[in-house]
């Protein structure tokens, strides 16, 4: 599988947008905001509304002297000096900068804007201890204010410290938890690999941001970890509806519904994956891959043939075509192809299979023994293997053989319809009716939920249809 | 100059000889000959279908049945017609058609004065005697009711299908008689297809089962509801009862039911019913003696192919190929599938030997309907011939490796276990492409040669005389029957010619959806003389018939032993040469 969850502190991050420095708008509101309740001095405060717009626009030079102005009158103004020092650092200033934060903190320790910017700037120097310490003081005088909580519990849950890192996010006051806080605890109990109560953080995310794709595809990862591939299926499916267009979002769909015996939908998601990357060779082999799955895998041929030409290294490719071509009863080219794959990788028990069946097929039982047998020797446990040996001593009318092969698939695999149905003509032709008729049975529902996946793979989610390509 | 081509031609001839000896009769290269002679016999019938065939329905038609309605000796001819989803209101639309064989090689179109010509929307056709008075009836299966034409005995027929109590509303298929409770009275089977109806229709490329390699197409059979078949009881008085349910022959699951016939499987003395169900497992419903059936098509083998896959299954095809005493199934199947052999290994133990036999060499592009086990070049063994013909015109407009118009394969039988695909060595009619579906097989012109009469979609049928030029020998048997049953259906025949022991059965059903000759016809090679016939009849009565030359057309009644020799006719050997 494609998709991976993220788990452990490494790859917390990369689900985590940062809080920037950049933006700058959100602290000069929250610090206009507080400077507007305690100052009513209008010339004053159009300078400061003018730094903040000088800042939006970028004009970090301008901004900075409008709050040099500001600063003159109320020189220990903790939000102008948390402006300026942001309008510092965008001007490569950095250790001013830090000067300036440390006296808006000083000046004003329940500043959340201040120390938030000043670990910020101790992050970005890679100073992720000294990034931390920063919070953690500033939370000293601002012990509620979540933005300083949820950066602390961000920078913990970095160092691997989750129950830490969950411990800050409980202490958010509960009017402040909206769909962000959600979010954010759901990443950490994921990074923890606490699926259930990640899933449930992320849906409580979901409920205030009912069309993020990004939280449906954490969902999908999510189900997929716990095992539960029909719910996956449901937030995939759901994103997609939300972005219909998204090639990758199309091939985690496609790689679910295959997950879910859903062969149709993941072959229509890939066909309109492949018409906005044509080349792409993941998506072209995963194509060929789930169109050998249906009724229609003579159409695997051209999506394996492309990607052996982009990729004639990679014995998956051979493989496949060698499969494809033996469904289409194209032997010769087959047999090379399965052939190039032993070349490859000597260790590949599916072309020994393959090539098995071929001489079974070719009525050469000689060597359709020999290839199975050797399929067998490279992965003992290939159900196909064992079933195909069974095919041939059946055909030689070597019974007993044919039934200990087709016992040792069943027990491998043990929904496979056909091997059933050949235990059951095994049995019979023993003498062995009651086996017969029990292998039959067996057969029969085997069957039936083989039939019941296929009606299921008719169900169509919408936002895939539409615009169906052909290869 | 002259010396020197009569020497090259004895050597030819000592060559061919030598090679013929050296091969043996049964494996000797194919000489006899097939030839299209539907116009030069008169037969000017049209089947009507619809040209893009956007519904199932209109895919399915072309029963053919031959029989001798009129008991001249000669064959005749009756096609089923079609009509389309556009004229289905019209009963009158597209007309079916009785031919009456002039015994010299050419046919009148009788069917006005038969009165057999509308019977609306049909499928199949079985010619048999439902009454046992002796003359052939007609029991056409149709989308919608059925009609049980009953004989006259005048030339004419009367529909009597209510008052015998024979209808089947649903779209039947294929229809046969066999007496399953050994009363002496043929019984009924109707196998159903789709439940399908006009006011209903499956919205064309519409959907999963609407396409093919990503073509809209016709819908179906998967996807669409099924519809399970009937078993009527004859009651002896010319009414028969439905004993569907009660028989355990119903297909609660609704299987799409084409080819069916009556044969003794297992050589119990008792008929037994085989159904090809199309993209489903096959029946074989085994009869218990007491009025009811076990369907034992998994555990027999017969149901499904060697993998354990369901097949496109059409028609089917019983015969003791192999000269074993037990009969073995072969049914036509859909394109990418393998036409199936079921050989009969040991009593109601099957294999697939369809690869093992070589039929399984040529599968790919066919979609076969019509088949018969017929020995087309006498030599003793039962060969086998398939008709094909696509169901989806629109493979015409892709690459996929199949025509909607396809050519008939002939299969030789070797005579060790394996067949030979040989039609392009047996004329080249047997090669021109046709959506073929109905085959019906039987002596038309008494010459000892099986001719091949064949009901195609969109146009015009195919007569095939069969010229022999094998040179061998043959011998074709009538069995008449007693009390309700006089055409001794059921019967067994053991045919003992020196080294060669064959057996066949008086069946009803069989092919596509057709009725064939029900006279058994066996091949010689070159054996003048046959040492036994022995007459297995239904009712356990076993007779023999010992030291008949070959060549000749012998009748045997019940009770009475050989009643009737006849030579092969003569007064139509210009036709079709």
């Amino acid at each position: 599988m494609r998709i991976t969850v993220s788990a452990g502190a490494r790859v917390f991050r990369a689900y985590l947008p940062r809080v920037p420095i950049l933006r700058s708008s959100t602290l000069v509101l929250v610090a206009l905001v507080g400077w507007r309740s305690a100052r009513a001095q209008a010339p004053i405060a159009a300078q400061f509304q003018h730094a903040v717009r000088l800042m939006d626009a970028g004009d970090w030079q301008k901004a900075e002297q409008t709050l040099q102005v500001v600063l003159r009158a109320h020189p220990n103004d903790a939000d102008a000096l948390n402006l300026l020092g942001v309008a510092t650092v965008k001007q490569g200033r950095v250790d001013e900068a830090e000067a300036i934060f440390r006296k808006a903190t000083k000046s004003n320790p329940s500043l959340p804007a201040a120390w938030l910017n000043l670990a910020q700037l101790y992050e970005q120097r890679d100073d992720k201890e000294h990034g931390l310490q920063t919070l953690q003081e500033g939370l000293s005088h601002a012990p509620h204010d979540p933005r300083l909580l949820s950066e602390t519990a961000t920078l913990l849950a970095d160092r691997g410290q989750f129950a830490e890192a969950v411990r800050r996010l409980q202490a958010v006051p509960s009017a402040a938890r909206f769909s962000d806080y959600w979010e954010l605890l759901g990443r950490v109990y994921l990074s923890n690999s606490d699926f259930a109560k990640a899933e449930e953080a992320l849906l409580r995310a979901l409920h205030g941001k009912p069309e993020s794709v990004t939280m449906l595809r954490q969902l999908t990862g999510i189900a997929l970890k716990r095992g539960d591939t029909a719910r996956a299926w449901q937030y995939v499916a759901r994103a997609l509806r939300l972005a219909p267009n998204s090639p990758e979002l199309l091939y985690e769909y496609a790689q679910v519904s295959l997950q879910n015996k859903l062969s149709s939908e993941a072959v229509l998601a890939m066909r309109k994956a492949l018409l906005m990357e044509p080349d792409r060779p993941d998506f072209l082999f995963f194509l060929g891959d789930a169109l050998l799955d249906t009724s229609d895998f003579h159409e695997a041929l051209p999506y394996f043939r492309r990607y052996v030409e982009l990729r004639p290294d990679d014995p998956r490719g051979h493989l496949s075509l060698g499969w494809a071509l033996f469904l289409e009863k194209s032997f010769p080219e087959a047999r090379q192809h399965l052939e190039e794959t032993l070349r490859l990788d000597a260790k590949q028990a599916d072309a020994w299979y393959h090539l098995g069946m071929i001489a079974y097929e070719t009525n050469d039982s000689e060597k359709a023994l020999e290839f199975l047998t050797h399929a067998l020797e490279v992965d003992p446990g290939h159900a196909r293997a064992h079933w195909g040996l069974g095919m041939v001593y059946s055909r030689e009318g070597r019974y007993e053989k044919s039934r200990d092969e087709f016992e040792a698939a069943a027990h491998l695999d043990p929904d496979e319809p056909k091997v059933h149905y050949q235990l059951s003509q095994v049995y019979a032709r023993l003498g062995e009716s009651e086996r017969a008729r029990s292998e039959l049975r067996l057969y029969q529902e085997a069957q039936k939920k083989s039939d019941e996946r296929i009606k299921l793979s008719q169900r169509l989610p919408s936002g895939v249809r539409g615009g169906q390509p052909r290869p | 100059m002259k010396l020197l081509f009569l020497g090259v031609l004895i050597f030819a001839l000592v060559s061919y000889a030598g090679v013929a000896s050296l091969l043996g009769p049964s494996q000797a290269l194919p000489t006899s000959h097939f030839v299209d002679i539907t116009d030069a016999a008169g037969i000017r019938f049209k089947h009507i279908s619809a040209p893009d065939k956007k519904y199932i329905v209109e895919s399915m038609s072309g029963g053919v049945a031959l029989f001798d309605y009129d008991k001249d000796g000669c064959l005749d001819i009756y096609f089923t017609n079609a009509l389309t989803v556009e004229t289905a209101s019209d009963p009158k639309s597209s007309r079916s058609a009785l031919y009456h064989n002039n015994c010299d090689g050419t046919f009148t179109d009788v069917t006005d004065h038969a009165g057999v010509g509308y019977p609306g929307w049909a499928m199949g056709v079985l010619a048999g005697d439902f009454d046992g008075d002796g003359w052939e009836d007609l029991y056409v299966t149709c989308l919608g009711h059925n009609h049980l034409y009953h004989n006259n005995g005048n030339g004419t027929f009367t529909d009597i299908t209510d008052k015998a109590g024979v209808d089947d509303p649903r779209w039947s298929t294929g229809a046969a008689l066999g007496d399953f409770d050994n009363d002496g009275a043929p019984d009924l089977f109707v196998a159903n297809y789709v439940d399908f109806k006009l006011s209903d229709l499956p919205k064309f490329g519409k959907g999963k089962f609407c396409e093919y390699r990503g073509v809209p197409v016709q819908c179906g059979p998967r996807g669409l509801p099924g519809a399970g078949d009937s078993l009527f009881r004859n009651n002896g008085d010319g009414t028969f009862t439905n004993v569907t349910q009660k028989a355990g022959v119903s297909d609660p699951d609704g299987r799409y039911g084409l080819g069916v016939v009556w044969t003794d499987v297992d050589g119990d003395g008792w008929q037994d019913i085989y159904v090809a169900n199309d993209s489903g497992p096959n029946f074989l419903y085994h009869n218990k003696h007491d009025g009811t059936f076990e369907e034992i098509g998994y555990l027999t083998g017969t149901a499904v192919g060697e993998d354990g896959n369901e097949q496109g299954s059409m028609g089917v095809a019983v015969a003791d190929y192999l000269h074993t005493g037990r009969v073995a199934f072969f049914v036509s199947n859909f394109v990418d599938e393998y036409d199936t052999l079921y050989r009969h290994d040991k009593p109601l133990f099957f294999t697939d030997v369809s690869f093992a036999s070589g039929i399984a060499k040529v599968r790919g592009p066919w979609v076969g309907w019509g088949t018969a086990f017929f020995d087309y070049d006498n030599d003793g063994w039962p060969d086998l011939m398939v008709v094909n013909g696509h169901v989806y015109p629109q493979v015409d407009n892709i690459d996929v490796g199949s025509k909607y118009a396809q050519r008939i394969l002939l299969f030789h039988n070797n005579g060790d276990g394996t067949f030979t695909e040989v039609a392009a060595q047996t004329g080249e009619a047997l090669m021109v492409p046709r959506v073929s579906r109905g085959a019906a097989f039987g002596d038309l012109f008494n010459d000892g040669h099986i001719d091949v009469v064949i009901n195609n979609l969109d146009g015009k049928p195919t007569v095939l005389r069969n010229h022999g030029g094998d040179h061998n020998n043959w011998i074709t048997i009538k069995l008449l029957g007693t009390g309700k049953n006089p055409d001794a259906l059921g019967a067994r025949v053991k045919v003992v010619a020196g080294d060669l022991v064959q057996w066949d059965e008086v069946r009803s059903g069989g092919s596509y959806l057709s009725s064939s000759d029900l006279r058994l016809h066996f091949g010689l090679g070159r054996r003048t003389r046959v040492d036994l016939i022995e007459v297995h009849w239904p009712d356990g009565k076993v007779e023999a018939v010992k030291d008949v030359t070959a060549n000749n057309f012998l009748t045997i009644q019940y009770g009475q032993g050989l009643v009737k020799t006849a030579p092969p006719r003569t007064n139509n050997v210009d036709i079709g040469k």
